[in-house]
This record gives structure tokens, sequence and C-alpha cells, in this order.
């Protein structure tokens, strides 16, 4: 059985079409999982209008996949409308969010195809499109071990673990890594002391095979934005060190930010690394990156 | 009417117009490339003008490159649209773009691909 992982939007808070985003994309969260015969995806921001038209290509059976909201910010669910496959009657999608949470996941998504704001009505896409309902413990989703966890973000936002024959990938985005550091006094005082999380989330992340993570700011952007939601990638890069991760993909990268930028800012992370956990590999996340973990 | 013969100044049509030039990260697709920067067969320029090349060590590969490194049919790049896709073929090695194991990728200008000891870099349209 097999587990891939392709990312279609990679890019925070707003589209950012251009020359100057080309390499990372400008499409916002949205990142497919397949994993063995069923799709997972995460998030369905503008990203998901591509991957739609990708499985209409590929696929000449009914689909059934499973959709996972970190939370209901524009930049996370402004794809949906434009996804293909909903206007298909052979499929079935089904709308996981954060436990508790899944029935507003779903109100949301067709609030925002309201005739205000969308031409198209909710009630007219003619896939079965329902709410899924999460424990707040282990799931098990098509043979899939899915695990969640809440996140700092204004409104709140949930994080996923995905386990499937041993391999694991955490989605964790949108979340203020900073708000939640344990050690606060050691971390202002030395920027390069490992800053430490809360053990309930280094649990969660835990020994994962790819941590897709907010990595929004730079340090340098990080004063003007605190309280926003969004993570140092130094931080997330301490969290997947202390969690023990194999590949960390650098997620939701500022709209402010070019492509020079992220390489920039992934270089920055890579030397963070380097001492204490040489081993861990760092990407910006880039639509179009396909990866196969299992 | 004074005429500039400078590109950047309007000038009344003679014959016909000039033909727009692309901008630099529309070059067309068929003129972009890969160079083989390190490894064995070095250097070497490889023109994706094709739909499809497949490198590999197999004798049947579009790119035959010499290693044991090497699986028979390796790294395919393929033309989809405006834009060049690296697959990896199953290779025993892997294929890293930019450092890191990849299944598929959009490639960049720029970018980096390892099959091996061969080191590849790509290159939109010159």
């Amino acid at each position: 059985m097999s587990f891939f992982v392709k990312f279609w939007g990679t890019r925070g808070s707003i589209p950012t079409p251009g020359h100057s985003t080309r390499k990372y994309g400008g499409n916002t969260s949205c990142v497919e999982l397949r994993i063995g015969d069923s799709l997972f995806i995460c998030d369905a921001g503008t990203g998901l209008r591509e991957l739609g038209i990708d499985i209409i290509e590929r696929e000449d059976q009914p689909i059934r996949g499973h959709f996972f909201f970190s939370h209901t910010h524009w930049d996370h669910i402004q794809g949906f409308p434009f996804f293909g496959p909903v206007y298909d009657p052979k499929n079935t999608f089904i709308i996981y969010g954060e436990p508790g949470d899944d029935n507003q996941v779903h109100k949301l998504l067709s609030g925002q195809m309201r005739p205000e704001y969308f031409p198209v009505d909710f009630k007219e896409l003619s896939a079965t499109v329902q709410a899924g309902s999460l424990e707040s413990g282990e799931n098990q989703i098509a043979g899939v071990r899915v695990k969640t966890h809440h996140q700092h973000h204004p409104g709140g936002s949930c994080a996923y673990s995905f386990e499937f024959q041993g391999a694991k990938v955490v989605y964790a985005t949108d979340s203020e890594l900073d708000s939640t550091i344990v050690n606060t006094d050691e971390a202002a005082a030395n920027p390069q002391a490992l800053r430490r999380l809360p053990q309930s989330f280094v649990d969660f992340v835990s020994d994962a095979d790819l941590l897709i993570a907010d990595a929004q700011y730079t340090d340098a952007e990080y004063p003007s934005h605190a309280g926003w939601g969004h993570a140092r990638a130094s931080t997330t890069v301490d969290l997947a060190i202390q969690a023990r991760v194999r590949q960390l993909a650098l997620f939701h990268h500022d709209p402010m930010q070019s492509d020079r930028d992220v390489d920039r800012k992934v270089n920055d992370c890579r030397d963070r690394s380097a001492i204490l956990r040489p081993e861990l590999v760092i990407f910006g996340a880039r639509e179009g990156l396909e990866l196969k973990i299992l | 009417m004074a005429q500039q013969d400078d590109e950047n100044v309007w000038t009344e049509p003679t014959t016909a117009l000039r033909p727009v030039q692309p901008l630099r990260h529309e070059q067309p697709v068929s003129r972009c490339l890969l160079r083989l920067v390190s490894g064995p067969g070095s250097p070497a320029e490889i023109s994706l003008s094709a739909a499809e090349v497949i490198i590999g060590r197999a004798t049947d590969a579009s790119i035959r490159i010499g290693s044991a490194e090497l699986s028979r049919h390796h790294l395919r790049i393929r033309r989809r649209g405006e834009e060049h896709l690296a697959e990896d073929m199953e290779s025993r090695n892997g294929v890293y773009l930019n450092g890191v194991r990849i299944h598929s990728a959009t490639l960049r200008d720029g970018d980096t691909l390892q099959i091996g000891s061969a080191v590849l870099t790509y290159h939109e349209g010159r």
C-alpha cells in the first residue's frame, strides 16, 4: 500500500499569483494525501481548484474523499466552490473539523456559497457532501488512524495526524507556536536556545515522517505580527527537533514573501537545526511537489 | 513623426509589428533544458523539446548515464502544458530536488535534481 502527499497550495492568508512567487506558488492551503485507495484533503484553499482538475483527469470511478479543515478562515475554504468534483453526482465528500465542531465547518462552507457571496448555491452541488464527526481521541477513517490536537489561533484551529502502516504525517497549520513556548524567559534571553513547546503537542507530532507546519514568519517579521495566529519558522524548527521529526515542510508562507524570501527562510531554518538535529530534512512546501511517504 | 530605434519607444509600424517577446518567466517550454553539471558524462546539455525524456542507465533511455547508482529508467521529465514535471520512475536510489527526495515535482528555473552522483540543473528558455 502507498502513501503520497502532494502540495496544491502553500501560501498563507491570501492568494499571491505572480512572477515573484512562482517557485513556491501563490495558492492558499491545500494538501492532498493519497493513502492506499483513499483520498484525504487537508484544507480547501485556492489550491483545491487545481487538485479538482487533476482528480477529474485521472479518476474515472466515483470518488469518496475526506476533507479535514484546520479551521474556516477564508484562505482555507475559498477553493471549495471551485472544486470540480463536487459538481459530479457520482462523488461523495465527507467534511471534518475539530472534534465537536464538525457541523460548524459544514455550515460555514455552505454559508460562503450564499448568493451574496457566490453565484451557485451549496444546494446545487451535485455530489453528496456530508458532515463527518471526529472524536477527540483516536479515529479510524478508511483504514487510517486520525488524531487531532487543538492549536492557538484566533478562533482556534485543529492539527491532524494521519498514521498508516507505520508511517505518520502531521498537518499543523495556522498555529502561533510562540504563544505556547514553555521556557519563555530562556527563549527571550537567548534566541539560539531551543524553545520548548508543550509536551502534549510534542507527543502529538512525535516521530512523524513528515510534519507540514505553519512557518509563516521569519524572526524579523514575527514581532510586528505577534497575536495574528502564526508561527515563527524558527520555532517550528524547534518543534520538529523536539518531536524527532524526519522531514519538515515549512508551510503557509507569508503573502509578502517572494521566492527569494522563502529560500532565505528555509536556509535560516536549516542553519538552526544543523547543530541540534542535522538529520532533519527541511524544505519549503511548494505547489506541485509530491512526496512518497510509504 | 520622428521615429526612434528604441524598443521601449513606440514607432509607427512599417511592414509588420514585431512579435511580442515573452517575459522571462514565460519562455517557450520547448527551449527549456537540463544541464548535467556533475557526475558521469558531465558537462552536458539535455534538450527538453520532446514531450518526454527518460534518464537512466538502460540503453533505451532517452538519455543514458552509465552509472550503477542509477536505475535503468530512473527519472522522467514530462512536459505538462507550459511546465515540466520531474517524476521518479520507482528508482532504487531516488530523485532529489534541491536536496529533498521527491516522487514528482513541477520544475522551476534553477532547480537542482540529483540522481545517484549525477547532478542536473533545470533552466527555463534562453
